[in-house]
């Protein structure tokens, strides 16, 4: 009877252990994109849409009731398609604090949300749905019968420019996509000639809300890349979104802290969330370079994600051109 | 009341709420109108006097909404009045055996791993196994010899569901940002994106769990004479313990899974309708089941009307309907209350 | 499996223990035991605290199972027989049940039918008298609308007992029957026993009270440390000597002059 109890003791420990161990190796794997989004196959109408299991959905014709369900998407459809084809957008589209076109938004008729009934009563030909939007909820709209775009989160300007030339092909504005991509491409270079004289990369980090950063494989990481600056959070071997301490922020000792506002303008001035003593020995802090930019700019993974490296290259290197790439 | 009038009136009034709840939305489909759609399904009618939208919003939106709200309440009411039967104490919960903090991990793993994108099912799936495995491990830790005092069975529920609530707060913090929203959704539970899908995985197993349970209610009752009473008037406790314990669990897990965990209706609606109904299972049970279906359509409602048109959490709703009833309830019949 | 006795037949029936060991851990409880009850006796098993008497009485019932030995209701072996059956026969009241849910009295003496009933029958009217006769062969009947959790505790014992006699057993296994009950549930019970046990049932009481044991019992069983030291009629059974060595007490019985009943005094 003891013998039995003392196995079930260590039975159990055991048991736990290996479930920590099962946890650990879980927990640093990171999957940042597992599915595709939908692709498009036809030229002309009739357009077949297939999702990421595969499945088909037939767009007969030019799409003129497009309802868009995710910010990035709002952004691109309002620079793509004529306003009258663009029955709603999300509610957020109008908040200035995070959509770069809040005016035009305003003008779309119908703001939404992620609720089924009031996307179905607007009887649109087409909608735009994002991967991070719940699985059943899209299944929801599938089964109602709607035509579904999946929209995949973006880590890269490579794969934004990629995929508004996706959209451009669904919604048959295929010229406009390609001249939005080349204007994007014509302004990075723009910024590329600046930067070229400047030696040196800034050791730059990204620390938002709740101390978390961006490694490799985010829109973040090539915000900074692309302005100029090293994402310490890469050099560290991050990848995706990860946590940091006070702790880790001081050994990786950064040039330059960077954290998103809400404000409009963006304010310099140290955030109170980095106002931790220890931080004092930083270089950044040392030397003031503690910044907050616009949130808009950062988490916006549409076209103004150029106008967002602009504006951190201006904050990185006091560079003269300011989003929009005038100087 | 004879229990097959008080079945017939919960099921009366189940029919009604649920139709008015069908009526009511974010988007307005007059009362009319979603009638003449629900009759022209029972080929009842053949005149088409509304837009196919408005029939997909009331068909494929509020109608399998409304049916899961049925049985996720349903579901947790029974299996609470099970539990409640099974370890003589009115303040016991379908959570006890760790299967609601069991399956949160398992949705939590499913999410993190990504696999929860990869299929529909994968979801619903890994919680359903978290919930059968957490109750398992609870139910051998509990048992040696053959035999599961009922005290062990208790303590070895909170140290799994303690345990469960650890890893799941462990992972929630390595998780990805965006996962975490996720998780944190599914944890609060909620019926919002309810659909056929839903009611195709939780209803085979919630009725025919509670078919199953509704056949052993006397059994139920004599448990509760204490276990030689019981033994001696033929009815072996730990074999029927065993069997209504673990249909309980499994009806708990499926209603879980698939709705996230909505806390309340298991301890609260089998205890309100034990106040009005008295103990007896061959009532309790069937009026449990229908009284907290009732209970979460009415919930779910008030959830999807209260700050129109976005929809609060379901489980808020629970707490805040369900506890001032209670009390009321609680100071005006006394009977049928344990004497403390 | 076996086809059990008719419910109400008048044959005489025999419970059989042979050479029961029973073992709970380390702990050796029932040493060698070997008894036998018929039905019509009225039996009150006797010992110290300790000795295995609720033991003994569980294994008689069919509640535990033996190291060694079989229990034998008119031969078969009740390890072969099914549970329901053997409840058709026996019926054990243990020691102080608490029932915590608001069960009407008259619902609770119903479950005694529980073992002659099917699964799908509603209670027959015959199911009905059997109920209605042993709450009022208890004195119970009054407490038929009220809740169990709203009666006395004696009054709880007398309503589990009918909830026993329901099942028309033949032989009524009691487990300190008459504890923690005041002296007119006493009397009620003891008289209630011994008219069981002249109409025929086999009754079997765990007795803590030896004055009681000694008036109103015709035959003792005395366990001492898991051995049968004593078994028959009282005066024979319990003697001086024997009291002194099982009891470690100097008690005597006196002859009470009115009725001519043993009594026995013990110092205090």
């Amino acid at each position: 009877m003891k013998g039995t109890r003392l196995n079930g003791l260590l039975l159990a420990i055991a048991a736990t252990a290996l479930g920590f161990y099962v946890l650990w190796q879980a927990a640093s794997f990171s999957f940042p994109s597992v599915t595709q989004g939908t692709r498009v196959a036809g030229d002309g109408f009739p357009k077949v849409l297939i999702d990421q299991i595969g499945r088909r959905v037939v767009l007969p014709q030019k799409p003129t009731r497009i309802v868009s369900v995710t910010l990035a998407t709002d952004e691109i459809l309002l620079a793509l398609v004529e306003p009258s084809r663009l029955l709603g957008v999300t509610y957020l589209a109008v908040d200035e604090r995070i959509s770069n076109m809040p005016q035009e938004a305003a003008a779309v008729p119908h703001k939404v949300r992620a609720d089924p009934e009031q996307i179905i009563s607007l009887q649109p030909d087409l909608v735009f749905v994002a991967s991070y939007l719940r699985g059943e909820f899209i299944r929801l709209l599938q089964a109602a019968g709607l035509v579904l775009f999946q929209f995949q989160e973006y880590d890269s300007i490579a794969e934004v420019q990629q995929n508004i030339r996706l959209i451009g092909q669904v919604v048959s504005e295929e010229a406009k996509a390609e001249a939005l991509v080349a204007e994007m491409q014509a302004r990075l270079q723009a910024l590329a000639e600046q930067l070229r004289p400047i030696g040196t990369r800034p050791r730059v980090l990204y620390w938002g809300s709740h101390g978390y950063t961006a490694g490799r494989m985010t829109s973040m990481d090539d915000l900074i890349t692309y302005a100029g600056g090293e994402n310490l959070a890469a050099t560290y071997g991050l990848i995706g979104s990860a946590n940091l301490s006070a702790e880790q922020v001081l050994a990786m000792d950064p040039q330059v802290i960077v954290s998103g506002s809400f404000d409009q303008d963006g304010q310099r001035g140290i955030p109170a969330a980095l106002m931790h003593p220890a931080l004092q020995e930083t270089a950044a802090v040392q030397h003031g370079r503690v910044y907050t930019i616009p949130s808009r700019y950062l988490v916006t993974i549409s076209q103004f994600i150029v106008d967002g490296v602009e504006v951190f290259a201006g904050v990185l290197h006091g560079t003269a051109l300011g989003p929009g790439g005038q100087l | 009341m004879p229990a097959w009038a008080s079945v017939a009136l919960l099921s009366g009034l189940l029919g009604l709420i649920g139709v008015a709840a069908l009526a009511i939305g974010s988007v307005s489909v007059p009362f009319e109108q979603t009638i003449a759609i629900l009759l022209h399904q029972l080929h009842l009618t053949e005149e088409v006097t509304w837009t196919p939208m408005q029939a997909t919003i009331i068909l494929q939106v509020r109608f399998p909404r409304v049916l899961m709200a049925a049985l996720v309440g349903g579901g947790l009411a029974l299996s609470g009045a099970v539990m409640q039967g099974i370890f003589q104490n009115p303040m016991a919960d379908p959570g006890l055996l760790g299967v609601s903090s069991g399956a949160a991990l398992g949705a939590v793993l499913a999410i993190t791993l990504g696999l929860a994108m990869q299929h529909y099912l994968m979801l619903p799936g890994f919680a359903f196994l978290g919930g059968l495995v957490a109750a398992s491990v609870v139910y051998g830790l509990a048992t040696s010899g053959g035999k599961t005092p009922i005290a062990t069975l208790l303590l070895s529920g909170v140290a799994v569901s303690s345990l469960s609530a650890a890893f799941t707060s462990f992972i929630l913090t390595r998780s990805q940002y965006s996962m975490m929203r996720e998780i944190l959704f599914w944890l609060m539970g909620g019926l919002e994106a309810s659909s056929w899908d839903h009611v195709r995985l939780t209803a085979p197993v919630v009725l025919l769990g509670v078919t199953i349970i509704l056949l052993f209610t006397r059994d139920l009752d004599i448990l509760l004479c204490g276990e030689q009473r019981a033994l001696t008037l033929g009815v072996d406790a730990q074999w029927y313990r065993m069997v209504l314990l673990t249909l309980a669990t499994a009806v708990t897990a499926v209603v879980v899974s698939l709705s996230g965990t909505v806390g309340f209706v298991g301890l609260i609606v089998p205890h309100m309708l034990r106040l009005l109904v008295g103990p007896q299972h061959h009532r309790l049970l069937p009026v449990s089941f229908l009284g907290g279906a009732l209970f979460l359509i009415l919930a779910d409602l008030v959830a999807r009307i209260l700050v129109r048109p976005q929809e609060v959490r379901l489980g808020i709703i629970t707490a805040f309907v369900g506890v001032p009833f209670f009390l009321y309830l609680l100071r005006t019949h006394r009977r049928g209350l344990d004497p403390l | 499996m076996t086809v059990p006795p008719p419910a109400d037949d008048t044959t005489a029936h025999t419970l059989t223990l042979q050479h029961i060991k029973y073992q709970a851990g380390e702990r050796q409880i029932l040493k060698d035991i070997s008894l036998q009850v018929s039905s019509g006796e009225l039996i009150a098993i006797v010992g110290r605290n300790g000795a295995g008497k609720s033991t003994l009485l569980h294994i008689i019932a069919g509640l535990l199972p033996v190291s060694q030995g079989d229990v034998r209701l008119d031969r078969q072996p009740l390890s072969h027989l099914r549970r329901k059956t053997i409840a058709r026969q026996l019926a054990l009241l243990p020691q102080q049940a608490r029932i915590d849910f608001g069960f009407q009295v008259h619902d609770i003496v119903r479950m005694g039918r529980h073992p002659h009933r099917g699964r799908f029958r509603s209670a027959s009217p015959h199911d009905e008298a059997v109920v209605h006769q042993a709450m009022a062969v208890t004195g119970t009947a009054f407490l038929a609308q009220r809740l169990i959790t709203e009666v006395s505790s004696g009054e709880r014992q007398l309503i589990l007992l009918a909830q026993a006699l329901a099942q028309e057993p033949q032989f009524l296994l009691l487990d300190e029957p008459t504890a923690n009950l005041d002296i007119a549930h006493q009397c009620h019970v003891m008289q209630l026993l011994q008219r069981l046990a002249r109409d025929g049932m086999g009754v079997v009481a765990v007795m803590h009270d030896l004055s009681m044991a000694v008036r109103c019992f015709p035959r003792l069983i005395l366990l001492d440390d898991g051995v049968v030291v004593g078994d028959g009629p009282p005066v024979e059974v319990l003697s001086v000597e024997t009291i002194k060595r099982v009891f470690r007490v100097q008690a005597r019985f006196y002859q009470d002059q009115e009725h001519g009943e043993p009594l026995l005094w013990f110092p205090v």
